[in-house]
């Protein structure tokens, strides 16, 4: 039978073209207002929290030493007052946000100071920091404040009664967009779990659920339990911006983001995450859902929301200027070649973490690692071990100790303060015994390297040891064997085991 | 617009099903999280009653009574010393050699408690063991100071008021086990009126601040033994409650993971401050390197500084391996390990444990002076080396494998 042809405007060139044209088209503005007001609360509320959580001092005011961002050493630390005093701008910042006032000043100023205090600690990144730098940077170039915020009330009120054409649309790239932002996470989350321990072995959430083995009725101890989070995660991840921009699915698809994040979010402390992302996914729905959402909850539409009349037809398209194009273009490929950039170092990702940051490899290992450092006096040879704990914090420590770079930076620390001290020709090596994902300590980075001798950079590190090629341990409940279910002696049956 | 809301309806229902899922699920997780055992394969609420009412409580009650024991002996020394207005040095010495015997007692067991240092110890930044022994905060002129003040004034000096490191254990030993009477503050900070009093005022005034703060000691003790005491504070219920409803553990997870910090001490004190630095293996206040530096030592006048590893050592293992004070082995760390499967973790922190165990009993003599002789010096190394292989598997694959976080290291997000 023979298959019916694509009209000639469907191919080639003007198939691009109608894209272009249909991404500029006018759309309700509705759905981006409620993100903006959604997202905008997210922020206060996580900055609040952050703020009473003492985590000012722990973070930032505390710690002797700071690991800094290649290239931005530079990034002034601010004083306690002025943390404090960054922190209150972004709370304000993130209200006007909610509240549409001064819209895209109040994005770009939480943006920015979001960003000086990012910048202070490697230690303190979380990718959804990042993703909510990189929201915050859009919102501060998109017209999001075209519905229910004050910067439209004030328009409305300097030009009178007047209706305006196009008011309260936006053009459907600024939607696009935003989905392809969050599209990009959970897809490059998920094909970060094509990580063979995490499918093949469900290493991390092994020893994850285990810990959290007061929920779940007693299953989280299962090794079936975390096969099915991890596989389940993983497609997940990997299929959930379809679901969600498929219409038939979406409603489900909305239902098991909430439904996943939630349950991701009471078994793990991982801040403000979950919230992001269900409200990252309310983007994919009707742009003028949150109309439709009104009427059905309040009978009515206040005037702000009500219904809008599909936009007038016209003979003419609309057009997509050439340079929200090409800048579009290019944030979308800038976000595509970040988290690829991992695959052009050698090596595992999760042990090297070589393109680890701002990849969007959430959650994937658990690493932990004892680190410590000898002092050479290259004249004397004589040499000293010094403990990171001379210089840095708990939380600082752990983070350091499974990643190499910031193992270097504490190197030239140490080799600067011994200089200080009157020490000569100081040599600083790192003894780096790391656990990747339950395995057996294996050394992060060569003990012989003068690391005072080795550059850090953007490079791969050919100072860093190979990853473990064994797999992770294989955890889980066992069942209880009938000696050691033996007591002894004069202790309780309910306390004693048996002694080996 | 009919098929929208119909949409916005099918969301909602999905919602309403995942909700349920969850919040039953997170309902559950709270019911459990209270006193009834965790039915996960591995008894957690056990493990907190056994390490609480076996392990510390025993340890805490075993202090308090030496604690005493040393308040009477230095209340002896003092009445020697003072002698009525006649002082015998011979009597004098003999009164000093049995405090010191009362000492050297205490200490074993608080060597024990510096490692099991959980609860009503730990609470207020450590305010209480502070008072109990301030280590590595010590100064023997501070100490001499406060001792020619009070003798000059008995008044002025309360000692249950005084400084962390003018009371206390580490107190006690610079005025129990110095052998002369000279002060051991630089000339500048020199007691007042300390060198004109003769010799035997010295060992009176020396003698009686420490009846005083032997006296404080055993109060200390008696407070921390209280806080454990069933009838008292039972604070062996409040570990084993841990996640119930008004403990202040939020959860067991949480008393866990303070239980597991103590097991650190062996990283930072005992492997790095006892004997790394010392042995110049470690950056030490000597400022040298591969070189002997005895200012690092604790308890460097009563030559105490091994026995005090070998103690610590010994709270190590009762925690780890779950030793009751009767010598039975209960349920802990080394049991977790196993009932998740990572027997051949545990095998090996038994195993390195008693290497090092073997590795400090192998230092020849006091510490003072194994370091100070290159054969000793080598041992003490190894030992320490001992003390690495432990802390290595300790901060790695046993944090891991329990998923559990190094101390000062959690409440913060992740993802």
């Amino acid at each position: 039978m023979p298959q019916p042809t694509r009209p000639a405007d469907e191919r080639g060139p003007h198939t691009l073209s109608r894209w272009a044209e249909r991404a500029a088209r006018p759309v309700d503005g509705a759905s981006l207002a409620a993100f903006r007001v959604l997202f905008g609360l997210l922020l206060l509320g996580s900055t609040l929290r952050f703020a009473a959580s003492g985590w000012v001092a722990r973070f930032w005011v505390d710690p002797d030493f700071h690991f800094r961002y290649w290239g931005f050493a530079w990034v002034p630390v601010p004083s306690e007052a002025g943390l404090h005093g960054l922190l209150a701008v972004q709370a304000l910042c993130a209200l006007l946000l909610a509240l549409g006032a001064w819209t895209r000043a109040a994005a770009l100023g939480f943006a920015l100071s979001f960003l000086w205090t990012e910048l202070i600690d490697v230690t303190t990144y979380l990718n959804h920091y990042y993703l909510v730098t990189l929201l915050t940077l859009l919102l501060a170039a998109l017209p999001s404040a075209r519905v229910a915020s004050v910067d439209a009330w004030r328009a409305r009120r300097r030009r009178g009664t007047e209706p305006v054409r196009g008011e309260g649309e936006v053009p459907a790239w600024t939607l696009w967009l935003l989905r392809a932002q969050f599209g990009l996470v959970w897809t490059f989350a998920g094909v970060a779990k094509l990580e063979p321990d995490w499918w093949r072995h469900a290493w991390p959430l092994t020893t994850w659920l285990h810990a959290r083995s007061e929920f779940g009725w007693g299953l989280f101890d299962l090794p079936e339990t975390a096969y099915a989070f991890a596989w389940g995660g993983l497609l997940y991840d990997l299929t959930i911006a379809a679901w969600l921009s498929w219409r038939r699915t979406r409603p489900a698809a909305f239902a098991l983001v909430v439904g996943f994040h939630v349950t991701v979010g009471l078994l793990f402390q991982i801040g403000i995450f979950p919230f992001l992302m269900v409200v990252g996914a309310t983007l994919f729905f009707d742009p003028a859902w949150p109309r439709q959402l009104a009427r059905r909850l309040r009978g009515r539409a206040p005037e702000r929301l009500r219904p809008r009349e599909p936009a007038a037809a016209t003979t003419r398209p609309h057009a997509l200027p050439r340079g929200v194009a090409l800048a579009c273009g290019l944030w979308l490929a800038v976000q595509v070649a970040v988290p690829l950039r991992s695959h052009l170092y050698p090596g595992s990702v999760i042990w090297q973490e070589e393109g680890m940051r701002w990849s969007w490899r959430v959650m994937l290992r658990e690493k932990h690692g004892d680190v410590s450092f000898r002092v050479r006096q290259g004249d004397t040879g004589a040499e000293v071990e010094v403990s990171p704990r001379r210089y840095l914090d708990g939380r600082q420590e752990r983070e350091m100790s499974g990643q190499a770079d910031l193992v270097w930076q504490l190197a030239q620390h140490i080799g600067r303060d011994f200089t200080a001290r009157g020490w000569r020709d100081v040599q600083v090596r790192a003894t780096a015994r790391v656990s990747l994902n339950g395995r057996p300590p294996q050394l992060l980075i060569d003990p012989t390297v003068d690391l005072l001798r080795v550059d850090d950079g953007l490079g791969p590190k050919g100072w860093l040891r190979p990853a473990p090629t064994s797999a992770p341990p294989r955890l889980g409940r066992r069942p209880v064997t009938r000696a050691a279910a033996t007591t002894t002696g004069d202790v309780p049956a309910s306390l004693a085991i048996a002694r080996r | 617009m009919r098929a929208k809301t119909t949409g916005l309806r099918q969301a909602g229902a999905w919602i309403a099903v995942w909700g349920a899922l969850c919040v039953s699920a997170a309902g559950c997780g709270a019911k459990a999280g209270g006193t009834e055992p965790v039915d996960d394969g591995f008894d957690r609420a056990a493990m907190l009653t056994h390490i609480g009412e076996r392990v510390v409580r025993p340890e805490v009650s075993a202090f308090a009574q030496r604690a005493g024991a040393l308040a009477t002996a230095a209340s002896a020394w003092c009445a020697a010393a003072q002698g009525g207005g006649t002082p015998d040095a011979s009597a004098r010495l003999q009164a000093q050699q049995a405090a010191q015997s009362a000492w050297k007692a205490a200490m074993v067991r608080w060597q024990r408690l510096e490692v099991l240092r959980i609860g009503p110890a730990a609470m207020n930044d450590g305010e209480l063991r502070d008072k109990i022994y301030s280590w590595p905060v010590v100064s023997a002129c501070a100490v001499d100071q406060a001792v020619a003040l009070r003798h000059a004034d008995p008044a002025s000096v309360d000692v249950a008021k005084a400084l962390p490191n003018r009371r206390g254990l580490d107190a006690l030993e610079a005025l129990l086990f110095r052998a002369d009477t000279a002060h051991a503050c630089s000339p500048v900070a020199a007691p007042k009126g300390w060198d004109q009093l003769d010799e035997d005022s010295r060992w009176q005034a020396r003698a009686c601040y420490a009846a005083a703060a032997a006296a404080d000691l055993q109060a200390s003790g008696d407070t921390l033994s209280d806080a454990w005491k069933v009838g008292g504070g039972d604070y062996a219920a409040v570990l084993k409650g841990a996640g119930g409803s008004g403990n202040p553990w939020s959860s067991q997870r949480e008393a866990l993971n303070a239980l597991s910090d103590t097991l650190f001490y062996l990283d930072a004190e005992v492997k790095g401050m006892k004997l790394g630095q010392p042995a110049g293996k470690v950056a030490n206040s000597c400022g040298t390197a591969d070189a002997p530096c005895a200012k690092e030592l604790e308890s460097p006048w009563a030559k105490h500084g091994k026995v005090n590893v070998v103690e610590n050592l010994r709270a190590f293992e009762a925690l780890l391996f779950g030793i009751g004070s009767d010598g039975v082995e209960g349920v802990s760390f080394d049991d977790w390990l196993v009932k998740v499967g990572a027997q051949a973790l545990a095998d090996k922190l038994r195993a390195d444990t008693a290497a090092l165990r073997k590795a400090v009993d192998a230092i020849p003599g006091a510490l003072g002076t194994a370091i100070e002789d290159e054969a000793g010096r080598a041992k003490v190394t190894e030992a320490w080396a001992a003390g690495k292989e432990v802390s290595a598997t300790l901060k790695s694959q046993f944090l891991t494998t329990l998923s559990l976080d190094l101390p000062d290291a959690a409440a913060a997000d992740n993802d």
